[in-house]
């Protein structure tokens, strides 16, 4: 005990001095050296993981200009370049709101029966006027926001996960759906239609524009708001959220019904392009599983409190590049589930692996345990 | 300022009043109320009666944000913490600034510049406000507690064990900052089991027991056995059972010979049958990591293990458990016990999923081994987390006996149990050695494993520092530990 004493308080530590405190006890630097190297992994400068994704998806698209060269097709003609987009435009403002359920620690598996239900409610208002267009959209947002705050409030007040309370909620949409819709059902508005074949010099379709808007908006909702924060903080741990002093309920119902409203959209995106609405449109695309999938390729944590849509963006174009040079390489279509599913397991493998990896040390790490020396005399901290 | 408190059954009759700039020492043992009474003052659990009064005014608190309020912080012992967040984050967390009014975008520079002046006003420099909280080591995340604490203007701060988690240099650090707090007139209500610090920081003590309030004296006026003899109320030469004479130290049932891996490196040590060989060391010396390299949970990279004179060889803790090792975990409720399981199904756990064929003989002899043990239930169907922390540690026993050990490795196997528990543990252990178990326990309590090892076996950086005979002094073991040896022949 006498010994301990000895080091009296107030002396400085050497910032380099990691987990040997002091004394000639701490000789043999070679030996604990490579002990330490035994205890930290290879590969000391780690890559951000959106910087990873986005590096996956330039291997994607090297490996797909080869591919279609190989068919003797130009990647980068204007009109591939429009599919690609096209097909990402859905994807990614269904794949950005389940970016917020996830992030809070939810899920929204009721996705595809949301985009079929809005294409037909949007459809049966408009009847081909554009007229209707106003109506038809504001109604159709509004149907899927009470929808969205439906399952807010399941998940938030009543406690139930988001992925049953979704998944209740989709069911009786499709139920819905399924009893009151035969097939297709009433016509898109001329306008809506032009817009869906609309877009800037032939290569970037407005539906991706409207993409773009969305993402950035998010984004800046999730850096810069209270609410963007308290989603983080909840999705990382409720209870220290609350302990913290931050409403819990608030966000999680704002994120849900943020998530509908943008599968709404995706919903009239889709409309616009194909002129009818389909009660089946939602569940053939899959939108469920294939949003979630994006989301987690692009980094975001399965349980919430970690990710960002940027990653999500690159998880979708990963997906809708794939899609793309399958198409054109005319692959079968159980081979196509099959590579999507290898690269989701291989990610998210590789996105484990690499959170393992991450966790501090326990001892005898190349860092200091503290990078600043603390001293009991002197500061003159490093400021700003 | 003053605060009173009138509590109820765990905790009554408790006057405890704070001076500004002051450090107050809570002691007491496991289920002593300490933990009763700061989370009333945090405004985890509101008080059946009494009153608290910060700075003359009365208070009550329904929430630990009301308390925050009032000044009242907590640094609890498991941390508050967002590990995918930045630091800045995690401080300003539900009281993030805006710009342009309330309704504005939260301004995040002035995030930053709050954050790294408040660390800067704790001495803390080099930890950066946009340093996501899982980079950080357990010392930095401790900072970042106390400077979320301190971020509410605190009056008082408590803090639970603050230093449960940290290396001794690092102690060092947390004691400058203490100072620091009391400096600004911030009072301290200071929890520890470590009697050194209540001593080194403390200016007055309060001693709990059993709910009960013994003392309030000036830290001054006692000694260090005084307090043992208050916290416990008997002497401390009792605690522990006696060496039965029957025990026979037979041959050398484990060896290590130069094991190493990623965690430990060089580890030669020896364990033979009736013999328990206590583990010291600080936390994070690789204690429980040897324990876990002997059990298979990670792969032995260099040097060889031997059990009765053969080579064990364990990849996995499946195999560990084959050859009959038991491996008693700290973690008990993370990976000791199934909580929302019975009794019996944990107790039969082990036995059940590696040697099947002896399940039902195990179920009939488990109720007898619990009784053994002195589990209180309500019955064997009772769901394990509605058990108190020490019978809880027995059923996590049960679970071990049940296969017959050769080798039991214990990590930390009294913590957090109450005293009675402790010393059912303490018996079981002395009558393990006498059916020729071997016994290797790491503690952190070094009365612990000063009381009940044969030797002591001193681990520090990874790799063995020493050894010391049975009844080594408490002196002896930590300046081992700490490396101080040759510093301390010097001075």
């Amino acid at each position: 005990m006498s010994a301990t004493a000895a080091r009296t308080p107030g002396t400085p530590e050497s910032p380099r001095t990691p987990s040997t405190p002091d004394g000639p006890g701490a000789t043999e630097p070679k030996e604990s050296a490579r002990r330490r190297r035994a205890a930290r992994p290879k590969g000391a400068r780690r890559l951000d993981s959106t910087a990873l994704i986005y590096l996956v998806l330039v291997g994607v698209v090297v490996v797909s200009v080869v591919l279609t060269g190989i068919e003797g097709r130009n990647f980068f003609s204007q009109g591939n370049i429009w599919a690609i987009l096209t097909a990402m435009s859905v994807l990614g403002l269904i794949a950005i709101g389940q970016t917020l359920v996830i992030l809070v620690g939810s899920l929204d598996l009721s996705v595809p029966y949301v985009v079929s239900l809005s294409t037909l409610i949007a459809a049966g208002g408009m009847k081909g006027l554009d007229a209707n267009v106003p109506a038809a959209v504001f109604n159709t947002l509004v149907v899927a926001a009470v929808i969205g705050l439906a399952m807010g409030v399941l998940v938030s007040v009543f406690d139930v996960h988001g992925f049953i309370a979704s998944l209740g909620v989709g069911l009786i949409v499709s139920g819905y759906l399924a009893t009151n819709y035969q097939g297709s059902h009433g016509a898109a508005a001329p306008d809506l239609r032009l817009m869906g074949r609309s877009g800037i010099a032939s290569i970037i379709p407005t539906a991706f524009l409207l993409l773009l808007v969305a993402a950035a908006l998010v984004t800046l909702v999730l850096r810069y708001t209270r609410l963007g924060h308290h989603l983080y903080a909840i999705g990382g741990n409720r209870d220290v959220a609350r302990m913290s002093g931050v409403r819990t309920a608030l966000p999680v119902i704002s994120a849900h019904v943020m998530c509908s409203v943008l599968v709404a959209i995706a919903g009239l995106l889709l409309l616009s392009r194909t002129g009818v609405g389909s009660p089946t449109i939602g569940s053939q695309g899959r939108y469920d599983l294939l949003s979630i999938a994006a989301v987690v390729l692009g980094g975001t944590l399965l349980a919430g409190g970690k990710g960002s849509v940027i990653g999500t963006m690159g998880g979708v174009a990963i997906f809708a590049v794939l899609d793309n040079v399958m198409g054109v390489m005319q692959v079968n279509p159980f081979l196509k589930d099959f590579v999507r599913g290898l690269v989701i397991v291989l990610a998210v493998a590789v996105y484990a692996r690499r959170s393992v990896v991450r966790r501090p040390p326990r001892f005898g790490g190349t860092r200091p345990v503290l990078p600043g020396a603390i001293a009991g005399s002197t500061q003159k901290g490093e400021g700003a | 300022m003053t605060k009173s408190f009138f509590g109820n059954t765990v905790l009554s009759g408790l006057d405890l009043t704070l001076e500004p700039g002051q450090v107050h020492g809570l002691v007491g043992e496991n289920g002593a109320g300490k933990s009763t009474l700061m989370k009333m003052l945090a405004g985890v659990y509101t008080p059946d009666s009494g009153t608290i009064v910060v700075g003359g005014e009365q208070v009550s608190f329904s929430h630990p944000v009301q308390a925050q309020r009032a000044g009242v912080s907590t640094v609890f012992q498991e941390f508050n913490l967002l590990l995918e967040r930045t630091i800045a984050e995690n401080i300003w967390l539900g009281r993030e600034p805006r710009r342009f009014g309330k309704a504005g975008p939260v301004d995040t520079a002035r995030m930053r510049r709050d954050t790294e002046e408040l660390l800067d006003g704790l001495g803390v420099s080099g930890l950066k406000a946009g340093t996501l909280v899982r980079s950080l080591s357990v010392a930095e995340q401790q900072i970042v507690e106390i400077a979320k604490a301190v971020s509410f203007d605190a009056k008082v701060i408590q803090m639970d064990e603050p230093t449960a988690a940290l290396a001794d240099h690092e102690v060092e650090l947390l004691y400058s900052i203490i100072r620091r707090l009391t400096d600004r007139g911030v009072a301290i209500v200071y929890v520890s089991h470590r009697l050194k610090e209540i001593f080194d920081l403390c200016q007055t003590i309060t001693i709990l027991k059993d709910g009960q309030h013994v003392a309030t004296r000036p830290a001054g006026e006692l000694s260090e056995a005084e307090l043992v003899r208050l916290m416990v109320g008997r002497p401390l030469t009792t605690y522990f059972p006696e060496k039965p004479a029957d025990v026979v130290v037979g041959d050398v049932r484990l060896a290590l010979s130069g094991v190493g891996n990623g965690y430990v490196d060089d580890v030669s040590l020896e364990v033979r049958a009736g013999e328990i060989v206590g583990i010291a060391g600080l936390q994070g010396s690789g204690r429980t990591e040897l324990l876990e390299t002997v059990f298979g949970v990670h792969p032995v990279a260099r040097g060889s293990i031997t059990l009765d004179g053969a080579p064990l060889k364990v990849s996995s803790p499946r195999q560990g458990v084959r050859s009959r090792l038991a491996f008693i975990t700290e973690d008990r409720k993370a990976k000791g016990l199934a909580l929302n399981q019975s009794i019996l199904d944990n107790a039969l756990g082990v036995v059940r999923s590696v040697f099947p064929r002896r399940t039902s003989v195990a179920r009939r002899e488990m109720p007898g081994v619990l009784s053994g043990l002195e589990v209180s239930a309500h019955s064997l169907g009772q769901e394990v987390q509605f058990l108190s922390g020490g019978n809880q540690q027995k059923v996590v026993l049960a679970r071990w006996l049940s296969i017959d050990p050769l080798v039991v490795l214990m990590d930390e196997p009294t913590r957090g149990i109450d005293v009675g528990a402790k010393h059912r543990v303490y018996e079981l252990m002395r009558e393990l050695t006498r059916k020729g178990v071997a016994v290797l326990m790491v503690s952190s309590e070094l009365p612990e494993v000063i009381g009940m090892s044969d030797r002591i076996l001193v681990m520090k950086d990874g790799t063995l520092a020493g050894e010391l005979p049975a009844g080594a002094s408490e002196e002896a073991v930590l300046a081992m530990a700490t490396g101080a040896t040759n510093e301390e022949e010097a001075a």
